[in-house]
C-alpha cells in the first residue's frame, strides 16, 4: 500500500478519535452533560468563556482528564509494543516482557504501603493531592530501575542480545512479582491498602487530573520524537543484525533508541493508570495486519491507534455496562483475550511463519 | 581506482579459537576475485570482516587507504555491499521495498526515497530480471529468484566494493553462469568484486585472481593454473578428484576444470 492512503488512514482515524473524545465527555461518573455544555465548559478551561456551575465543571473536568490520560495511556502502549515488537522481531512482544509493568506496579505498590491505604486512594484536598503525584513517581522509577536491571543483565561487552534480553525479562518480571504479592500478603488484614493496591494493578483511569495528563502526553511526545530515527532502521533489522549493518544502519544505536523510548513511554503510561494489559500487544497486531509491516507507517498509526483503542473501549464500557464497573485493565483482557484468539486464528498461515 | 585490503588480519569467534590466521589480501576495482577453500577454513567469516561487520582482534581491513574501521556505518555502505547468502527469511515486504533497502546509506532518515533512489532500484530490478516481479511479495520467491534478490540490492547500493558470499549454491548451472556473468559485468564497469565460492569451476572461469583459503591461511594465490594445481588441490580436497583443462580465446593461458570423482578402491583418507 502506498504511503498516501495511509495518510487518508491516518486522517480518518484522527477524526474518529476527536469524535470519540467529545462524545465521551457526555459519559462517565456524574450526572449526563449535552454537548453544548460539555464544549462550553472545555472553551473555559483554556480560558475562553465562564465555568459551568461547580458541580457540572468538576463532573466535566474529571471526565476530560479521564479521557485525556486515556487517549495518551492507549497511544503511549501500542507505541511501546510496536517498538518492542519490531526489535525483537517477534509480534509476542509488548512492553509486559522488558519488565516496565511489574517494575511500575512494585513500585506503586511501595509507595501505597508507604503512604497508608486510606491517602492512597483519595484524591481530595490537602494531603490528598502530593499522593498520586508520590504514587506516579514511584511506579516509574520502579519501571526504570527494572528496566535497568534487565537490560544490564542481558548486556555483555556492551551489546545486548535480544533473546537474553527476553529471558532475564521474564526473571526480573518474576522477582517484581514475586515481591508484590509478598506485600499483598503482609498486608492482608489491612483493606484499604490492598484495595489500593489492587486498583492500582488493574489500572485505573478514575481520579486523573491535569498531571496525569500531561505526565503521560510529555512522555508520549518524546517517544514519538524516537520514531523517524528508527523506523526505516527497523524495517531493515527484520533481515537480521548482519544484513542491516551491511546497508548501512546502526544497529546499535537503533536498538538502544527504539527499547530505550518504548521502555519511557510505557512506564509513564503504566505509572499514570496501573497495567492495562493486551493495548501494546493487540493494537500494533491489528495494525500490521491491516496495513502491512512497514515501520514508517506503522509507528504513527499505532500513535493514532493505541488512542483510538483505549479511548472507544472506555467509551464502549461506560455506555453499555455502566459507569467503572469494571477497570479498564479487565475489561480489555476479558475482551481482548477473546479478540487476539479470533485474530491469531484468521492469521493462522501468517503467524505460523514467525 | 578503488582498493580494499586485508593487513595481517587475525579474526577470532567470541572465546572461541581462531578462525582467520594473518591474512594479507588485496582486491582492486575493475577485478573479480575469487575465495575459495574447503569448509570451515574461515572465508565467510573472512569476507564479513572486510565488509567491516566483524571486528578483528589484529591487523586491519584498509579502503582507500583509510581504516575501516573509522568510517561511519553509512561510509562503509556506500563502499562496500556485500551479497549475503540466502538463507534469511525474507518476509513481509515486496520487491521493490526489499530492494529499496539498498539505498539506505544515501538516504537521509526519515526521507522519502527520491527520484534517483527509484531509479537506481528500478534498473538493478531489471539488471536482476525481476521488474516483473516488483510489486509482489519477497515470501513468494522462488530460491533462484531470492538470490538475484539479494544481488539486486547490492547493485542498487551502488558501491565500488561488491562482496558476494557463496552467491550460486541454491542455483541450476544457467542461473550459476548467469550470476557470474553480472559479476563480471560489475568487475567490467569497474567495481572490485570479491565472490566466495565452493565452485571451483566457476572460479576457475571467471576469476582474474584466486585465493586459497585453508585453517585460516592463505595457502595459494594467483591464476586459476596455478592455484587450482592438481598437487595443490589432492593435498587439500584429497585424491578423488577429475582435472581437465579449457582453452579459450579470452584467455591468454588453459584453465582448469575439477570434479569430484571417486576413484576406484576403497576411499582415501
Amino acid at each position: 500500500m502506498r504511503s498516501r492512503s495511509h495518510v487518508v488512514v491516518a486522517g480518518t482515524m484522527a477524526g474518529l478519535l476527536l469524535v470519540l473524545l467529545v462524545a465521551s465527555l457526555g459519559v462517565g461518573p456524574g450526572d449526563s452533560l449535552d454537548f453544548v455544555t460539555a464544549m462550553r465548559g472545555a472553551r473555559s478551561l483554556v480560558g475562553l468563556g465562564s465555568e459551568l456551575e461547580p458541580l457540572l465543571q468538576a463532573t466535566l473536568e474529571l471526565r476530560l482528564w479521564r479521557v485525556l490520560t486515556a487517549a495518551g495511556v492507549g497511544a503511549a502502549l501500542a507505541l511501546s509494543g510496536a517498538l518492542l515488537q519490531g526489535v525483537f522481531r517477534n509480534a509476542l512482544a509488548s512492553p509486559g516482557v522488558i519488565g516496565v509493568s511489574s517494575g511500575a506496579s512494585l513500585g506503586a505498590a511501595l509507595a501505597i504501603l508507604a503512604l497508608g491505604g486510606g491517602a492512597a486512594m483519595s484524591l481530595g484536598a490537602g494531603g490528598g493531592r502530593f499522593a498520586p503525584l508520590f504514587i506516579m513517581l514511584s511506579a516509574f522509577l520502579g519501571s526504570a530501575v527494572a528496566v535497568t536491571i534487565v537490560v544490564m543483565l542481558a548486556a555483555h561487552r556492551g551489546r545486548v542480545s535480544m533473546p537474553a534480553l527476553l529471558l532475564t525479562g521474564i526473571a526480573i518480571n518474576a522477582c517484581c512479582g514475586g515481591l508484590q504479592a509478598a506485600i499483598m500478603s503482609f498486608s492482608l488484614g489491612d483493606y484499604q491498602l490492598l484495595r489500593a493496591i489492587f486498583a492500582w494493578t488493574f489500572g485505573t483511569l478514575d481520579d486523573k487530573a491535569a498531571l496525569h495528563v500531561m505526565v503521560v502526553w510529555g512522555a508520549l511526545a518524546l517517544g514519538v520524537l524516537v520514531i523517524p530515527f528508527v523506523a526505516t532502521e527497523l524495517d531493515l533489522l527484520a533481515g537480521g543484525e548482519d544484513d542491516a549493518r551491511g546497508l548501512g544502519v546502526r544497529t546499535g544505536r537503533t536498538r538502544a533508541l527504539a527499547v530505550g523510548a518504548a521502555a519511557f513511554v510505557a512506564a509513564a503510561a503504566v505509572a499514570v493508570a496501573g497495567q492495562i494489559a493486551f493495548v501494546g500487544l493487540i493494537v500494533p497486531h491489528l495494525l500490521r495486519g491491516l496495513f502491512g509491516r512497514g515501520h514508517r507507517q506503522l509507528l504513527p498509526l499505532c500513535v493514532l491507534g493505541g488512542a483510538l483503542f483505549l479511548v472507544g473501549a472506555e467509551f464502549l464500557q461506560l455506555v453499555t455496562v455502566g459507569r467503572s464497573a469494571l477497570k479498564p485493565g479487565t475489561f480489555m483482557s476479558l475482551v481482548g483475550g477473546p479478540f487476539f484468539i479470533v485474530l491469531l486464528l484468521r492469521q493462522r498461515r501468517e503467524f505460523r511463519t514467525w | 581506482m578503488v582498493t580494499l585490503e586485508a593487513e595481517a588480519l587475525h579474526l577470532a569467534f567470541e572465546g572461541g579459537p581462531e578462525v582467520v590466521r594473518g591474512v594479507d589480501l588485496r582486491l582492486e576495482g575493475g577485478r573479480l576475485v575469487a575465495l575459495v577453500g574447503p569448509n570451515g577454513a574461515g572465508k565467510t567469516t573472512l569476507l564479513r570482516a572486510l565488509a567491516g561487520l566483524l571486528p578483528s582482534d589484529s591487523g586491519r581491513v584498509l579502503v582507500d587507504g583509510a581504516d575501516l574501521a573509522t568510517l561511519s556505518a553509512r561510509e562503509r555502505a556506500r563502499r562496500i555491499a556485500i551479497v549475503p547468502q540466502d538463507g534469511q527469511a525474507l518476509q513481509g515486504t515486496s520487491l521493490f521495498d526489499f530492494v529499496l533497502g539498498g539505498r539506505y546509506a544515501w538516504r537521509r532518515p526519515w526521507a522519502a526515497p527520491s527520484r534517483e533512489d527509484e531509479e537506481r532500484v528500478l534498473a538493478a530490478l531489471a539488471e536482476a530480471e525481476l521488474t516483473a516481479r516488483r510489486d509482489d511479495r519477497v515470501e513468494t520467491l522462488s530460491g533462484g529468484e531470492r538470490q538475484r534478490l539479494l544481488l539486486a540490492r547490492a547493485l542498487a547500493q551502488d558501491a565500488d566494493l561488491l562482496l558476494v558470499d557463496e552467491p550460486t549454491a541454491a542455483l541450476d548451472p544457467r542461473r550459476q553462469l548467469w550470476v557470474f556473468d553480472r559479476l563480471a559485468e560489475q568487475a567490467g564497469a569497474g567495481r572490485g568484486v570479491l565472490v566466495v565460492t565452493h565452485d571451483l569451476n566457476l572460479a576457475s572461469q571467471y576469476a582474474d585472481e584466486i585465493h586459497l583459503l585453508v585453517a585460516g591461511r592463505i595457502r595459494a594465490s594467483g591464476a586459476a593454473r596455478d592455484v587450482l594445481a592438481a598437487r595443490v588441490l589432492a593435498e587439500i580436497y584429497g585424491e578423488d578428484l577429475l582435472i581437465g583443462e579449457e582453452r579459450a580465446a579470452r584467455w591468454a593461458e588453459p584453465r582448469p576444470f575439477i570434479l569430484p570423482w571417486r576413484r576406484p578402491g576403497p576411499p582415501r583418507p
